[in-house]
């Protein structure tokens, strides 16, 4: 998958995850489905009429090919470079590699994240019901891109899902092991959605100038100035 | 007038196969929007349309070669 990578990684077998280039069988079955739908699809539209065996396959594949192809875009979709395609996600992917000490770009230069799913593990939530808001949440995104309905800077819509963050720092014994963590009041007030990680105690997930749609090169440039 | 609504259901059909390729060439927002707002409405739609054809043309109707009149055995037996 092409589109904007926050991986300036150099070459060499070292610097791939394992199954990295592994070919993608749910990319090829649509196209292995497509093409004789289209064959068939085509002979209707040239002669107007199908007979019943052609017709059956004419709706069974295009929608088995669908299926597959939206199976694709469901796991292609978590990928980092799929959220940097669209240019108003564009500076906040970049900002993940410019080690700003800013929460998520924290956590993608220490590895502390799936390099190729960091946006998905912190904004999907916890279990199949994170999962689902996910997606839906990721049909609103392309809704409000095609129609222009946002509003920069951009910000969260609704509260942080606090789970995505205790998925993996619940059980740490460093992360359990800090005073202000171990306040029954606090941590009622985080898990609640009443107060943020971020803010007071912790940095903020992305720079300002990220959410404005500018880029963090163009900031230091601006800035240099 | 029949042929016309099943050449615009495959035309439809194709439309949405079309919009395949280029989501498995790179997948990207801007494919994934066409797949999702182009694709699926003129897969349903053409499922629709191809539906209704058939069904006004007798597709879906039970047919009996050999109706079987009440109180009578069926043929050969």
């Amino acid at each position: 998958m092409r589109g904007r990578s926050v991986n300036p990684s150099p070459a060499g077998p070292l610097f791939q995850p394992p199954g990295a280039s592994a070919f993608s069988w749910l990319a090829l079955l649509p196209v292995l489905l497509a093409i004789p739908a289209i064959v068939i699809l085509g002979r209707g539209l040239l002669r107007g009429r199908l007979p019943a065996a052609l017709a059956a396959a004419g709706i069974i594949l295009p929608i088995a090919a669908y299926g597959f192809a939206s199976g694709y875009v469901m796991e292609g979709s978590k990928e980092v470079s799929f959220c940097g395609s669209c240019h108003i996600m564009g500076p906040i992917v970049d900002s993940l590699s410019a080690n700003d000490k800013m929460l998520a770009s924290t956590h993608y230069t220490r590895g502390l994240v799936p390099h190729e799913h960091a946006c998905y593990t912190c904004h999907s939530g916890y279990g199949i019901w994170g999962t689902m808001d996910a997606k839906m949440a990721g049909l609103m995104h392309m809704v409000r891109t095609i129609t222009g309905r946002y509003d920069l800077p951009l910000k969260l819509n609704g509260k942080f899902d606090i789970a995505s963050c205790l998925n993996c720092h619940a059980a740490v014994p460093s992360f359990r092991a800090v005073e202000a963590h171990q306040n029954l009041e606090l941590q009622k007030q985080l898990v609640s959605g009443e107060m943020s990680c971020t803010g007071l105690c912790h940095p903020e997930a992305h720079p300002a100038s990220a959410l404005t749609g500018q880029t963090a090169s163009l900031d230091a440039r601006v800035a240099h100035r | 007038m029949s042929r016309l609504w099943v050449r615009l259901a495959c035309a439809l059909g194709l439309l949405a196969l079309a919009m395949i390729f280029p989501l498995v060439a790179r997948l990207s927002g801007q494919t994934a929007i066409w797949f999702v707002f182009i694709g699926m409405p003129a897969l349903a739609l053409a499922s629709l349309l191809y539906g209704i054809v058939a069904w006004r043309a007798g597709g879906f109707h039970l047919r009996r070669e050999h109706p079987v009149a009440p109180g009578h055995q069926g043929r050969g037996r």
